[in-house]
């Protein structure tokens, strides 16, 4: 049985895939630089919820030995299932693009290579680590090279915010003048929507499926959440805080990759941007590897299919292609010029609706006997899922009007 | 057996795992349930394959999928039928005992023909 | 939550987006701080060549797609200069 320190790279490296992607990083950074610490309050709800929603895929996978996928298809039946997995399919393809576009943007930043050069060596390096790593391999590896990211903790600590503000600004919105209300809510709405992706659970439950978790790492599950979504949390509130004190005081308005690689050269001077650009790197490849998985995972456990990341591909071929024909054909928009920037504003737009139909099972997975036993969800835990389900079906509902007023 | 015992066995089973030993099979995609006169009905087969979850998503759906297999397809039907007698136990997953079955042609071939000729596959 | 999510509605239906004159005017000022900023990093040696260029052809594209006018030719003509001093 893994040691702790193990169980927890499996969350770190979940949650480094999910807050700290090219979507997340551009949206608190654009948070900070428009309205400096008054959206840290999203970022805090929305890992609130997740750590929950982790929790909760974590302790059904390690009771009930099943993965989400495989217990959606196994409760709700293929009629019912196969819906949100193509659904998911279709949002997964657009991420996975936008986060090898990511990798390609951060490589644009360390070397002044264009990114779209960057789209096949990429694709090639991420399929082939998939090929040939285990899932320890992967998770310890991305893990240890995600810690780099501490570097914007240094940073925001370096530009001395102004504390009691930054503080508000975490437990409550800060309104902001009329003219730019619909920004701020639409900006709130994607920090949310980013904040929480579905692949994140597909993948921790497969993980936890795959590394053998039982009933007695329960305490260790709850752990390895709140310590791992903690720590995303953490180097995403990091980015917001330094965008505002680096871009708020001189007005200027994130919208593009290119000005978001100045954010930590004011505090870190010559290491700045080569720290900006491995974390930028490093991170989308980790979202990349999970996404990749996930989708795969998904795929195969709706189906039935042998899986499993720690076994060689020709023993696991239909999982194995799987992975492989996504990531080769997620590269086809970033080849023909798609602003990686854009294609992520457009697929968390996507996300949000597809996130009430990926959650809802949650409720009732979590409380039937059959599955988890005698670990059901308490009054807590049934409180916020339905409280995500709710606040996502509200992100689903709002994002277009305010893409439309607020623009993106 | 109460009718409410059968009801609640097809819930129990459609949709599991199926398993051979440690192997996956695949998933009971389908149920063949025989029919008796002044008795419940009583389940005879497992039925697995494409064209078996497709049935269940439309009649569409299933002349979709025999047109792909008659002209892609690697087995000889898209539907194998498991006879009752061949289910060894139910628990988290369905077990089997199959001496021959085409449930892992796809696998197989895709393994031998695609997969198993990219370089560090094995 | 939900008084907050309809007070959001409803400030999206009756917020008035700024005049297109004053978003440009934002555009503008907001590119050249930005090539401010790369400029000064520059001159202290913080960043190479490839990051200043990144920038100036960043804001040459964006300041051409949204803005027009005196300001904007002004903003263009410094990208430009920031470009030719990281040849």
């Amino acid at each position: 049985m893994k040691s702790g320190f193990l169980q927890i790279a499996l969350g770190i490296i979940t949650s480094i895939g999910g807050f700290l992607e090219v979507g997340s990083i551009a949206t608190a950074a654009q948070a900070g630089a428009s309205f400096r610490y008054g959206l840290i309050w999203a970022i805090v709800l929305g890992t609130l919820c997740l750590v929950f929603l982790i929790e909760m895929s974590g302790r059904l996978s390690a009771v009930s030995k099943h993965t989400i996928a495989d217990a959606v298809r196994e409760r709700f039946g293929f009629d019912f299932a196969v819906w949100p997995r193509l659904a998911e399919l279709l949002v997964n393809y657009l991420v996975l693009g936008a986060e090898i576009g990511g990798v390609c943007l951060g490589l644009k930043v360390l070397t002044g290579i264009d990114a779209r050069w960057w789209a096949v060596p990429v694709a090639l390096i991420l399929w082939f680590a998939l090929w040939v790593g285990t899932l320890d391999i992967i998770e310890n590896a991305t893990s240890i090279l995600g810690l780099l990211t501490i570097g914007f903790v240094v940073a925001a600590v370096k530009m001395h915010p102004d504390w009691i503000p930054l503080a508000r600004g975490a437990v409550a919105p800060v309104f902001p003048p009329h003219d730019q209300s619909g920004q701020y809510w639409f900006t709130a709405v994607s920090i949310l929507g980013a904040t929480i992706s579905p692949y994140m659970f597909y993948f921790y439950s497969s993980g936890a499926v795959e590394d053998g978790w039982g009933e007695k790492d329960l305490g260790s599950n709850r752990i390895t959440a709140i310590v791992g979504m903690s720590f995303g949390a953490l180097m995403s509130i990091a980015v917001l805080v330094v965008s505002a004190q680096v871009f708020n005081p001189l007005g200027i308005d994130l919208k593009r990759y290119e000005q978001i690689a100045l954010v930590l050269t004011p505090a870190l001077h010559k290491w700045g941007w080569p720290i900006f650009g491995i974390s930028l790197a490093v991170c989308c490849f980790g979202a990349a590897v999970e996404i990749s998985l996930a989708s795969a995972y998904s795929i195969a456990q709706t189906f039935g299919w042998n899986w499993g990341e720690d076994e060689k591909p020709a023993q696991r071929a239909r999982f194995s292609l799987t992975y492989t024909i996504l990531i080769f054909l997620s590269i086809i928009p970033l080849l023909l010029g798609v602003d990686p920037l854009k294609q992520t504003i457009f697929s968390m737009a996507l996300t949000a609706i597809v996130l009430p139909l990926a959650i809802l099972p949650f409720v009732l997975l979590l409380n039937d006997e059959t599955f988890v036993g005698t670990h059901r969800n308490g009054p807590i835990g049934n409180f916020v899922v339905t409280f995500t389900i709710f606040m996502a079906c509200i992100v689903a509902l709002v994002t277009i009007p305010l893409e439309i007023v607020g623009g993106g | 057996m109460p009718p409410t015992h059968a009801t609640r066995l097809v819930a129990d089973i459609l949709d599991k795992q199926l398993v051979k030993g440690e192997e996956k099979l695949g998933k009971v995609d389908g149920l063949v349930v025989v029919l008796r006169e002044g008795k419940p009905p009583r389940v005879a087969y497992i039925e697995c394959g494409t064209a078996v979850v497709a049935r269940r998503l439309g009649r569409w759906c299933e002349r979709f999928v025999l047109a792909l297999n008659r002209r892609f397809g690697v087995r000889d039907k898209p539907r194998f039928r498991i006879p009752w007698s061949k289910v060894k136990g139910i628990d988290i997953n369905v077990e089997v005992e199959l001496d021959e079955h085409p449930l892992l042609a796809w696998e197989e071939w895709l393994s031998k023909h695609v997969v198993g000729r990219i370089p560090f596959a094995k | 939550m939900r008084t907050v999510v309809a007070l959001a509605l409803l400030l999206a239906a009756c917020g008035t987006k700024p005049p297109e004159a004053e978003l440009e005017k934002k555009t503008v000022a907001s590119w050249e701080a930005t090539l401010a900023l790369a400029r000064d990093a520059y001159q202290r040696g913080d960043v190479p060549k490839h990051i200043v260029r990144n920038v100036a052809e960043a804001a040459t594209e964006e300041i051409s797609k949204d803005a027009k006018g005196h300001e904007a030719a002004r903003a263009l003509a410094a990208a430009h200069d920031l470009a030719e001093q990281a040849r």
